[in-house]
């Protein structure tokens, strides 16, 4: 089944460090005015004040940004909403895309200061009907995942189940390897 | 397979009916098939909101930007189909089940932004919704017992209650049961599908706190115990909004099984008699000042009367438990022990000891009510843990845990710290409530949760060395005049306005101190004037300092505020009123959390800069100055004399405005009325997209009929009402002043 929501998180590369969040409230409005990035681009939603929340947001209409602290780690979280259908593999790739395209906006601008870690993403399914955290959910999606993480990271790309411990999350994965290079080299490796 | 096959039967059959209904008008329309009017009312009455920028429309800090939705119907009159929306989600008196916690979380990351917001009347609301997604929404939230009907539209609103009840001190009895039956015995009741307005109840288990808030609702139900029988005080037609009343009493007693016909009675009176035309003049505080009470009473007796009888008038309230859940063990002390660094400033801010020996109620201090979907499921793994019984969203946009042996309290403290929802200074100033406005509300002015988060952060980072008495205020912050932040019933309120300076709109909020949070709310605070919004973190600071430095004994901030009057609050303010020029200072032009140039309503009318001080600006000021008189008339106790001066300001606020295109207006009373009304009123010039002409009809109805006598309420509404009439006055300068920039703008183009 195709999922009607995917993510994808870029961690920064100093993930338990504290982000600038005015500066990402800055930036997000500058990115929906300069359209930035991918999609139609609606708000800024702050939520800086709710701990290890998701930060501040870029609320668009099919997908959605932000400056994600989940579990204490910051990142750069890319919602793919509103999947209508389409392969799997494909809206995959075109996720991580979304993802690390966004990264790059952030990094290039400078005003937040941060700077991302592309050698590893993590990847979540947010529809419990057609993706449950489970053994035999992580095992429908495990081929896709792998050959996405052998195509950004090269031979020797590991695909780690996330939150396996804790099924009423998404079913989620992080995608790794040491081959993977600038997030241009991943963005030239994706189908677009 | 959908929600809907995979669901079908975990759901009530009326309910699943219900929602597959709506589900296929959703596809109706979407085919052009169903009217966008009648399409927009069935979505309300499901609680499926607009949200700011669905009419296609936002202004990004230099100018409007047409949002590029794709071309289909649209989800009501100026709604947008694919813009996103809010849903509100009832919760009876605030009871959630760890259970419905967790379909809650599901819910807000798969079809919101993975926020559970908490609001002040004890609902959840996800914002960023899609209207196609909304039916499986409700089918995952019915088949946990949780529905979204009613939550908005001319109906009965969710019912709210005590979050403490069934273990509070000071409780007569566990209001819980009866507000459930009421709850059920109302839901799509036939009697209550024909108001002009929203009807909302309130539960109080006593008449000394505030939990309930009983005296600010349409319809609120005190628990008493008369001659060892269980009954209500039933009060009615009190509400906030931009003219705030107390409900007054329409029955002392009321036996508990007469609390739902009686109320079915309320319902068909205020059905038949209520307004209907004119919204704004439609809730039922409206009609129990226009009957008088003992005339409304009248009527609810007769009407009751007339009822036929209902068998679940009392099946409801037999059936139902008195609590819901058993603690997890007997109640037992905290032990001596070791306590993590924070425990105990914790412990005394959030943790309240129960009428039950050995237990204790814990407050979850929210952020502006928000929580994550993580921190839902580990508070319902802490709740399964450690409490037998149900959580409840509380009116500050809290939650509370109940039940908590007290030997777990360090252990539930970890619990929540790991989760990140162990906040201390729970109900505290640190604790600021906001109703949502500029972040999703569409009649938002200024940013209320923007400036509740400063606030927040700025007082915790100094809550430490703040005196217990500031410690123990309560700040509560509206986006505009409706109130949806029960700024009345705090100690220091805000609600959002604006002013035009330099050419250009600030961002402001009017300051309203010394609510009463005690006795259900019974006392409103008192307007004192617009600060720019920007500047509202220094006014707190001024206030509290100089309430802990001129406070007596024990004087609560109330009296302080009543002592000193309304010169001696003004004289702390004042300093802060001014806005300096664009140039030297436009940090004041845009608003917290927001880096765009301000804008109202984000009608998206650029306002040229450089405009000279105009002619209306001058005179305005004479208003503002004779209403200011006017609190101070009725603070000395000389009604008729602030009711007068009220009267005064509008008309020169009226006069202002006629002013710009009428320069010989007299000063005549009557001239004043008829040249408003011919030009500004019946013209609709003064009207706003959302008031409409509510605030002009204030000043028209007042010169047709002017009071026979005056007391303090009739004083304080007709000050209300000015201050209300100033703002629109304001408001429609700025529209025409903009319209006419505009103009001006495309003859210099041509
Ligand atoms: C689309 C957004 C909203 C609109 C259009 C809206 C509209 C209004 C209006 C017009 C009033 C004044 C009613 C009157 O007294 O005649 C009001 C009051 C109120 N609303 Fe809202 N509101 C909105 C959102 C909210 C939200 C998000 C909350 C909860 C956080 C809320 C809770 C309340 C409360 C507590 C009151 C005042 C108490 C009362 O009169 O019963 N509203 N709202
Ligand atoms: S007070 Fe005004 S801004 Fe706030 S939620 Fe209510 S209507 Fe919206």
């Amino acid at each position: 089944m195709i999922p009607k929501r995917i993510s994808a998180k870029i961690f920064t590369t100093e993930p338990e460090e504290a982000v600038d969040h005015d500066a990402f409230i800055a930036l997000f409005h500058e990115f929906i005015r300069e359209k930035t990035v991918e999609g139609l681009l609606l708000d800024v939603a702050d939520y800086a004040h709710v701990p290890e929340g998701p930060g501040v947001m870029l609320i668009g209409h099919d997908v959605d940004y932000g400056i994600d602290q989940t579990a204490g780690r910051a990142g750069l979280l890319a919602v793919k909403k509103r999947i209508e259908g389409g392969e799997l593999a494909a809206l995959l790739d075109e996720t991580v895309r979304l993802g690390l395209l966004a990264a790059k906006a952030v990094e290039g601008n400078g005003s937040a200061g941060v700077q991302f870690a592309p050698g590893a993403v993590q990847v979540q399914f947010i529809d419990r009907l057609a993706h449950e955290n489970s053994d035999a959910g992580f095992g429908s999606v495990k081929g896709e995942l792998e050959a996405l993480a052998k195509r950004l990271f090269g031979e020797g790309a590991q695909v780690e189940r996330a939150d396996a411990d804790e099924p009423r999350r998404p079913l989620a994965a992080t995608l790794s390897g040491a081959g993977g290079g600038a997030i241009d080299d991943l963005v030239a490796r994706l189908s677009s | 397979m959908g929600w809907k096959e995979v669901l079908n039967d975990k759901i009530d059959t009326a309910w699943a009916e219900e929602i597959d209904h709506f589900d296929s008008q959703v596809a109706l329309r979407k085919q052009g098939k169903l009217d966008e009017k009648v399409f927009a009312e069935t979505r309300l009455r499901r609680g499926v909101y607009g949200q700011r920028y669905d009419n296609g429309k936002r202004h990004d800090g230099f100018a409007e930007q047409t949002l590029a939705f794709a071309d289909v119907p649209t989800k009501g009159p100026e709604t947008v189909w694919d813009a996103p929306g809010m849903c509100r989600i009832k919760i009876p008196y605030g009871g959630v089940s760890p259970e419905q916690m967790e379909v809650l979380a599901d819910c807000s990351e798969e079809y919101s932004d993975a926020i559970l917001h908490v609001t002040t009347r004890q609902d959840f609301q996800l914002h960023f919704v899609h209207i196609e997604d909304t039916a499986d929404l409700m089918r995952r939230l019915a088949a946990v017992g949780i529905t979204t009907r009613e939550a908005c539209g001319n109906s009965v609103r969710n019912v709210t209650g005590c979050p403490l009840a069934g273990t509070c001190k000071t409780e007569t009895f566990d209001i819980s049961p009866y507000a459930q039956a009421l709850m059920t015995f109302m839901h799509g009741h036939p009697d209550v599908q024909d108001f002009g307005r929203k009807f909302k109840p309130a539960f109080s288990g006593c008449e000394t706190e505030a939990c309930g808030l009983v005296q600010m609702h349409d319809g609120g139900y005190v628990a008493k115990v008369k001659d060892g029988q269980k009954g209500f005080k039933i009060v009615v037609g009190g509400g906030l909004g931009a003219v705030p009343h107390q409900a007054e009493v329409l029955s002392e007693f009321t036996p508990v099984e007469e609390l739902l016909p009686t109320m079915q009675a309320v319902a068909r009176v205020f059905a038949r008699l209520g307004e209907k035309q004119n919204r704004n003049r439609a809730r039922i505080k409206f009609l129990v000042a226009k009957l008088g009470i003992e005339e409304f009473r009248r009527l609810v007796e007769e009407e009751r009367k007339t009822l036929p009888h209902d068998d679940r008038w009392t099946s409801l309230i037999e059936d139902m438990a008195e609590t819901s859940g058993e603690p997890v063990g007997p109640g037992e002390a905290l032990a001596g022990g070791d306590r993590p660094e924070g425990f105990d400033e914790w412990l005394s801010t959030n943790a309240r000891s129960q009428r039950q020996e050995g237990y204790s109620v814990v407050t979850l201090n929210l952020p502006l009510g928000d929580l994550t979907a993580d921190q839902a499921r580990a508070l319902a793994d802490i709740a399964r843990r450690y409490t037998g019984d149900n959580m409840r969203t509380t009116v500050e946009q809290n939650m509370v845990l109940r039940f908590v042996r007290n030997a777990d309290l360090v252990a539930v403290f970890e619990a929540l710290t790991q989760a990140g929802i162990g906040a201390p200074g729970g109900e505290t100033i640190v604790d600021v409530t906001s109703c949502p406005g500029t972040d999703t509300c569409k009649l938002g002015i200024a940013a209320s949760r923007g400036l509740g988060g400063e606030l927040r952060q700025r007082l915790a980072a100094k809550s430490a060395s703040l005196p217990d008495a500031v410690k123990a205020l309560r700040i509560k912050i509206s986006g505009c005049f409706n109130s949806c932040g029960q700024h009345h019933l705090a100690d220091i309120g805000f609600y959002g306005n604006s002013r035009k300076v330099d050419g250009r709109t600030v961002p402001h909020f009017q300051v309203i101190l010394g609510g009463q949070w005690t006795e259900n709310a019974g006392q409103y605070g008192m307007a004192m004037g617009s600060i720019p919004s920007k500047a509202a973190p220094q006014v707190v600071e001024a206030l509290t300092d100089a309430y802990a430095q001129g406070r007596e004994s024990n004087e609560t901030f109330r009296e302080w505020v009543e002592r000193i009057g309304k010169r001696g609050t003004r004289e702390i303010i004042k300093p802060f009123m001014k806005v300096a020029p664009y140039a030297e200072a436009p940090e004041f032009y845009s608003d917290w959390g927001d880096v765009r140039e301000f804008t109202i309503g984000d009608l998206g009318i650029g306002e040229c800069a450089g405009e000279m001080v105009s002619l209306f600006g001058i005179e305005v000021v004479k208003a503002e100055s004779q209403g200011f008189d006017a609190q101070v008339a009725l603070e000395e106790g000389d009604f008729e004399e602030a009711e007068d001066l009220a009267y005064r300001a509008m008309l020169s606020a009226a006069r202002a405005l006629v002013r710009l295109e009428y320069i010989d207006v007299t000063e005549d009373a009557n001239d004043i009325v008829k040249e408003f009304k011919a030009r500004f009123f019946d013209t609709e010039r003064f009207f706003d997209r959302f008031a409409k002409g509510k605030f002009g009809q204030y000043l028209i109805d007042r010169n047709a009929t002017p009071p026979a006598s005056v007391d303090r309420d009739e004083a304080a509404r007709r000050i209300e009402e000015s201050q209300l009439f100033i703002e629109a006055a304001h408001a429609c300068e700025l529209r025409e002043s903009a319209a006419a920039n505009l103009a001006a703008a495309a003859r210099a183009e041509q």
